[in-house]
């Protein structure tokens, strides 16, 4: 209305508005120091316009509504940005527990284990018959056998960390979803209403960021105010409206560790999740890299090393040898019964000695393409004084009191193959470890080589020490292009590439996320100044309006009184 | 372009969290005195390290072996050196022997050549450092013992069957595998039995035998080439050793110098940076903490 209730009911509009925009600036100087809070400001239009015949009289301020300043474009960007930063920082979290671990350049890891057992093999060509010289060489390959054993110990400790890992992210996924769906009932109650959704809408977008780092989403806008969220890639939804998806993770085929959405298998791309399940299960990276790397490195070190062992000869011949590896069938072919080693066909000498080390008898055993360890066992044990039997699938020859026998020439690979005579045991770098026999008896070293034809042995030989020596040097790995210490060398490189690529992107994603960030706080952050300035601002417009109500009662008051 | 608190709080933490990680970086390269302290420092530096490391170890294990075999070989050639004198005293006696003299007097060149026998029999069971020099394969065992009669002279000398000709091979450098040891066979009784000669040479000279004496004179020049050649060739292994222990030596020193140019900090460097890098986290702090105090509240009364 017009007239002076009409000027008063300007003000009164005017002094609400004011209000409202004070809560509004106080609201926002609260929350001015969280990062994930859009600053609020008061949409003020005019009131509905009275119509007179002058033409249009303003009837004061109303407030249209609070309007949270938020720019989706930004957020958009933000969520690829994290994805990228957490996919990096979970590779680069991986590769550096890796490169840790491992410990190289050092003077106390892998390599100076390498070394110090190869060393001792050296000493053994000029001492072939000291007991020391053997000792130490038994001592260094114990040594380096417990350094193999620590690392696959510690790669079978990180994956075990990563399953844990992926667990509590996928863990942390379903809670987040869970209150997005949540959040998105309420709001979808509450859309058609202005002023509380804000704080549930920063909520909610809040949950998605953290969601974003943990796996790669993308999100749509329903008319209805809910939100989609799907996973990056494979199209599943996490949330639908009210409707939510859980993940779950376990053990899958070949050694990984699999996530699925409502039962169905999936491969996240991107986000922290993506980044830990392929830490924990890219066969060419990561753990399962390295450990493989282990592996082959342990693998022919042993195969090489027993190789020269088991048909060389020590200061004292054997009475008894069991063999190392097992085979899966003892009437199956050598050459096909799931041995970690090889044999082919070939043969090797057996001979025998009495108490005074003179020969007494001698064999050649022969492996064709066919023949079975039960074979092998019947060979052996037609030799006088020797008798040989096959129990879990892996062989056992001793010899009859009194009498000791040495194996030459075994142009098979069987002596090996089965692990006869041999210095290491196991197969891989989780299982290597040291004989007993040899720890027990250092005079069963082989430093001296058995002669075929006569099985007599010269005690200072030192063909085998010699052969030992070499493998230091020998290009055994690569398809004959490294040593042991150059595929080692390779591994760390190869390795410390990697990390470092990471730690390079990690900074780079880091550094875009930050920016992205920083134009969200340009756009929705709360600065001080500003909200000082617009308190500033209310409160003279209040003072102003208070004025006019002052001004308005008196003139009122005039009216009332002077008109008695 | 708006600015808010949390904008300026974010961008100095990270200036100052960059200042301190190159800080603790600089710290951790003077605490080791290493520019390498993970892989990811150097990647490729870390790989040649490790084969640096390999290879140092390789070669300090060829000097060991060098060293012990030029060791052996030099008391091979001190008594090999021994068994010529010996030969050519012998050598000296017989011709002696073979001009007409009395009985009396070739009964004394006989025992002078006993005596010369017994010290050819303690050259060839020479030990080093425990071990029968000249044992072969065999070396916990005299190669050559002796039979003797009643009066302790010797009547035969026969070599340990086991080993005496026996080669004992070293690794001495990458590649090269060389014999360490002068067999025992090869030096006393192969080819010409150099006991044997000496037990005829005493038997003729005390039966007065001109011509067996004339016939061991002629054997003992033989015998002389033999030992000769055989000190030639010891002599040639043991330059060869000298060219090879050289050459490790050498290779030594270069990969010492290549790991030390890889994976040492340049300390003088190193702390300049730090002295740079502390200057500039000073400087993040305290205009982090000015810029941070003001606000606009502080001018609204």
């Amino acid at each position: 209305m017009s007239g002076l209730f009409g000027t008063l009911g300007v003000a009164r509009s005017a002094l609400y508005a004011q209000q409202l925009v004070l809560q509004t600036t106080s609201n926002n100087v609260a929350n001015a120091s969280r990062t994930d809070y859009s600053r609020q400001v008061v949409d003020l239009t005019d009131s509905v316009p009275e119509t007179l015949s002058m033409g249009q009289v303003g009837t004061g301020v109303t407030a249209a509504g609070i309007r949270r300043i938020r720019d989706s474009f930004l957020d958009r960007q933000y969520w690829q940005a994290q994805q990228a930063l957490g996919e990096q920082t979970a590779s680069q979290s991986t590769l550096s527990q890796i490169e840790s671990l491992l410990g190289e350049p050092s003077d106390s890891g892998l390599q100076a284990q390498l070394t110090s057992f190869f060393s001792a093999l050296q000493g053994l060509q000029t001492n072939p018959q000291d007991p020391t010289t053997r000792s130490t060489v038994l001592e260094q390959a114990s040594a380096l056998a417990d350094g193999f054993q620590h690392l696959s110990t510690g790669m079978q400790d990180l994956k075990t960390n990563l399953e844990s890992d992926i667990n509590q992210k996928v863990a942390q996924i379903n809670s987040l979803v869970k209150e997005i769906g949540t959040l998105n009932g309420q709001i979808k109650t509450q859309a058609p209403d202005g002023g509380p959704t804000n704080t549930l809408m920063d909520q909610r977008d809040s949950d998605v960021d953290a969601l974003a780092n943990l796996v790669g989403i993308n999100r749509t806008e329903q008319t209805d105010g809910t939100t989609v969220i799907t996973l990056a890639g494979s199209g599943g939804f996490l949330v639908y409206g009210t409707d939510m998806q859980t993940l779950t993770a376990g053990h899958g085929a070949n050694d990984t560790y699999t996530v699925a959405l409502n039962g169905v298998a999936v491969t996240p791309n991107g986000g922290e999740l993506a980044g830990t399940l392929s830490a924990r299960n890219d066969p060419n990276d990561f753990v399962k890299y390295t450990q493989g790397r282990l592996d082959t490195l342990a693998a022919t070190l042993i195969e090489q090393v027993n190789r020269i062992q088991a048909s060389g000869a020590g200061l004292a011949g054997l009475s008894a040898t069991q063999s190392e590896y097992a085979v899966s069938d003892p009437s199956a072919a050598l050459t096909a019964a799931g041995l970690p080693f090889t044999p082919a066909p070939g043969s090797f000498q057996l001979f025998t000695y009495d108490a005074s080390n003179a020969v007494t008898g001698s064999a050649t055993i022969t492996i064709t393409g066919t023949t079975s360890l039960n074979d092998l066992a019947t060979q052996i044990g037609a030799v006088t004084g020797l008798s040989a039997s096959v129990v879990n699938g892996k062989l056992s020859v001793t010899a009859a009191n009194g009498t000791t026998f040495r194996f030459a020439a075994d142009t098979s690979n069987a002596l090996a193959a089965l692990g006869l005579n041999s210095l290491f045991t196991g197969s891989t770098a989780a299982t290597i470890g040291v004989n007993s026999d040899l720890i027990a008896d250092p005079n069963q070293l082989s430093t001296g080589i058995v002669d075929a034809t006569t099985g007599v042995v010269a005690p200072a030989d030192t063909t085998s020490a010699v052969a030992l020596s070499q493998l230091q040097t020998a290009k055994l790995l690569d398809s004959g292009q490294a040593s042991i210490g150059d595929y080692y060398a390779e591994t760390i490189g190869v390795l410390g590439t990697r990390t470092a690529a990471a730690n390079q992107a990690v900074e780079t994603n880091t550094a875009i996320t930050d920016a992205i960030q920083n134009q969200r706080q340009q756009v929705s952050g709360v600065s001080i100044d500003d909200e000082m300035i617009q308190l500033t601002q209310a409160q003279r417009a209040f003072e102003a309006a208070s004025r006019i109500v002052t001004v308005t009662d008196d003139m009122l008051n005039t009216l009332i009184n002077v008109m008695t | 372009m708006r600015i808010t608190q949390n904008m300026l709080a974010a961008q100095i933490l990270t200036d100052i969290s960059a200042s301190a990680t190159r800080m603790a970086n600089d710290q951790e390269q003077l605490a080791t005195s290493k520019r390498i302290n993970q892989a990811s420092d150097d990647p490729q530096g870390s790989s040649l390290v490790l084969q640096l490391q390999d290879r140092i170890g390789a070669t300090q294990g060829f000097q060991n072996a060098t060293s012990a075999t030029q060791t052996s070989l030099d008391t091979a050639s001190a008594a090999l050196t021994q068994v010529s004198d010996v030969l050519a005293q012998a050598r000296d006696l017989a011709t002696q022997g073979s001009s007409d003299t009395t009985d009396g007097a070739r009964g004394v060149l006989a025992n002078q050549v006993n005596q010369l026998l017994e010290e050819l029999l303690s050259q060839a069971n020479t030990q080093s450092q425990g071990r029968y020099v000249f044992g072969g394969t065999q070396t916990t065992l005299p190669p050559f013992s002796a039979t003797r009669d009643a009066s302790q002279n010797i009547t035969a000398v026969s070599a340990n069957p086991l080993g005496i000709n026996g080669t004992v091979n070293v690794q001495v450098a990458e590649g090269v595998v060389i014999q360490a040891n002068v067999p025992g066979g090869q030096a006393f009784t192969q080819s010409t039995d150099l006991f044997a000669l000496l037990i005829s040479l005493r038997d003729a000279l005390n039966n007065n035998d001109t011509a067996n004496i004339a016939a061991s004179l002629d054997t003992l020049t033989a015998a002389s080439n033999q030992v000769t050649a055989m000190l030639g060739a010891v002599g040639a292994t043991v330059q060869r050793l000298q060219a090879i222990a050289t050459g490790n030596q050498s290779d030594l020193t270069r990969f010492q110098a290549l790991l030390s140019q890889t994976q040492d900090a340049d300390i003088a460097e190193v702390s300049i940076n730090l002295q740079k890098d502390q200057t500039a986290y000073q400087a993040a702090l305290e205009s982090g903490a000015k810029v941070f105090q003001l606000s606009l509240l502080d001018y609204l009364q």
